[in-house]
This record gives C-alpha cells, structure tokens and sequence, in this order.
C-alpha cells in the first residue's frame, strides 16, 4: 500500500513513519510531501492509496488540501496526524470528508487502533 | 484566559515524553546565562482567542531535543534539524493548548529565531514555566495578545 506522507516538519515526517511501524503496519510505502500544494503534484505522480496529513502547513493546509481532493471527486482515504485537537478542528475534518484523525502527542498505540480499519 | 502554570506544565510533560521520551523536570529557577545562543520558536493562536506560545530552549536543549526527534546519536543537529524540532514542539503545545481553549481559533506555523541571551526575555505579563532537560533549560510560556 502506497502513503502520501504531508507534513512541513522533517521531523514529524520521520517520528510519524517510525511510529507507524512500531504500531506493527509493515510493508508500507511512503511517498512525501512538504505542503497542500506539492501533495496534489505527488499525488498525480504517484497515485497513492491513502493520505495522512499535517493540518497547518504553508502554501496550502491540510483541509485545504482535503477539500481540493474532494472537489476534484477523488474518494482517496484521508486522515489528519495534527496537534489541533478541538473538537470543532476534528467536526470540521469529518465533515470535509476526513476517514480519521489522529492528535499529537500520540503513542503507536493510537496508531494501532486508529489505522487497523483503514489499512487492512 | 492564558494558561495556567498547571496547564503549561502538564501539556509540556506529556508532549516531550509521549512523542520523544524526554525526562523533564521543573525548575522555577531563572534560566541561567550561557556563551552559547538561545533559541526560540513561538505560535499564535489567533480567532476567538487570541495567545503566543513561546518554547525557548538553550542550544545544549535545543540540540537535545533535535537529536530525540531525528534520531541523531553523534553528529551535531544543524540548524535547519533544531529549527524543525523546536517548532514541532511549539506547534504541539500550541496545538494541546487551543484544544483546552475550544470555540474558533486558528494556530499559526512555527516562527523560529535565535537569541543571545537566556535572561534577556521579557517574561512579564507571561505564565512562565521553566523545565530543566539533561543539557539545559526549556521555557514554555503563554502570552495573551
């Protein structure tokens, strides 16, 4: 299964990954992206199965980005890895069509119970 | 309302050592002078409410907390790799902190810079918290806008 990774921050990109196979998803391909605006160009190369977001990036956010998916009508998995964790943020991902939301900080464990259904 | 002493300390901790593993500890002695730069990242909570949140970090912290987050062992982080990992740090703490705060807000990108001076702050008007990392200090503080 191929991931398109979006987030601003190296960092978290790499935090993200290696949680991610600590929560036991293995055989995952990650493709990256730094922002909204290089996802949709990554997301034309690379035709991935499924999307995690950042929510605040630059040049375009991340529900920016959900809801330019969804006006293109691609139905593509999408789910936010964020620190915005009000339930207002979460309400307004949902009803953008978001699958998932995970907050930061998070543990594989959240991972795990979060994306079984989404990556079995 | 700008966060409380509580609030700070209690975000703060479970940030650095759910997602890093960090062992913090307060420390609400002044931050002490240093030769070497001090670094800064803040976030702004802008809508109904409106906060900066500002994480300051000596270099040896800083520098810790890049190696945590990139997983560097021997190398020295560079400062594009400290910038990055101090300002996750503020986003997640700005992030947890306008969760707590509710109604309509937006958070801003991480602004980074550097400073000469731990002492040099102007901590009034903040709620100010200060952590001692393995290397060095950490301030975490809020201010209303």
């Amino acid at each position: 299964m191929k991931v398109l990774h979006v987030d601003d921050s190296k960092a978290m990109r790499m935090i993200v990954q290696s949680t991610i196979k600590k929560a036991g998803f293995d055989g995952l391909q990650f493709v990256q992206a730094n922002n909204g605006v290089e996802a949709l160009e990554v997301m034309e190369s690379e035709k991935p199965d499924v999307v995690f977001s950042d929510w605040n990036m630059p040049e375009m956010n991340g529900i920016e980005l959900l809801r330019k998916i969804r006006e293109d009508g691609n139905p593509i998995t999408f789910g936010f890895i964020t620190s915005e964790k009000s339930p207002e943020t979460r309400q307004e991902a949902l009803d953008a069509g978001a699958t998932f939301v995970i907050s930061k900080p998070f543990t594989p464990e959240s991972f795990r119970l979060t994306l079984t259904p989404v990556l079995s | 309302m700008i966060a409380s002493d509580k609030e700070i300390t209690e975000i703060t901790l479970n940030v650095c050592q759910t997602m890093l593993g960090l062992e913090l500890k307060r420390d609400d002695a002044l931050p002490m002078e240093t030769e070497k730069p001090w670094y800064s990242s803040s976030v702004c909570i802008s809508g109904d409410a409106k906060f900066t949140i500002e994480v300051v970090a000596c270099q040896d912290a800083a520098d810790f907390i890049a190696r945590a987050m990139f997983g560097i062992e021997e190398s020295t982080p560079s400062l594009e790799e400290t910038s990055d990992a101090l300002g996750e740090i503020a986003n997640m703490i700005g992030g947890n902190y306008k969760g707590i705060l509710g109604g309509e807000s937006q958070l801003s990108i991480p602004c980074f810079e550097t400073k000469d001076s731990g002492l040099n702050f102007d901590f009034a008007d903040h709620e100010t918290v200060n952590f001692m990392l393995e290397t060095g200090y950490l301030v975490v503080s809020c201010r209303a806008n």
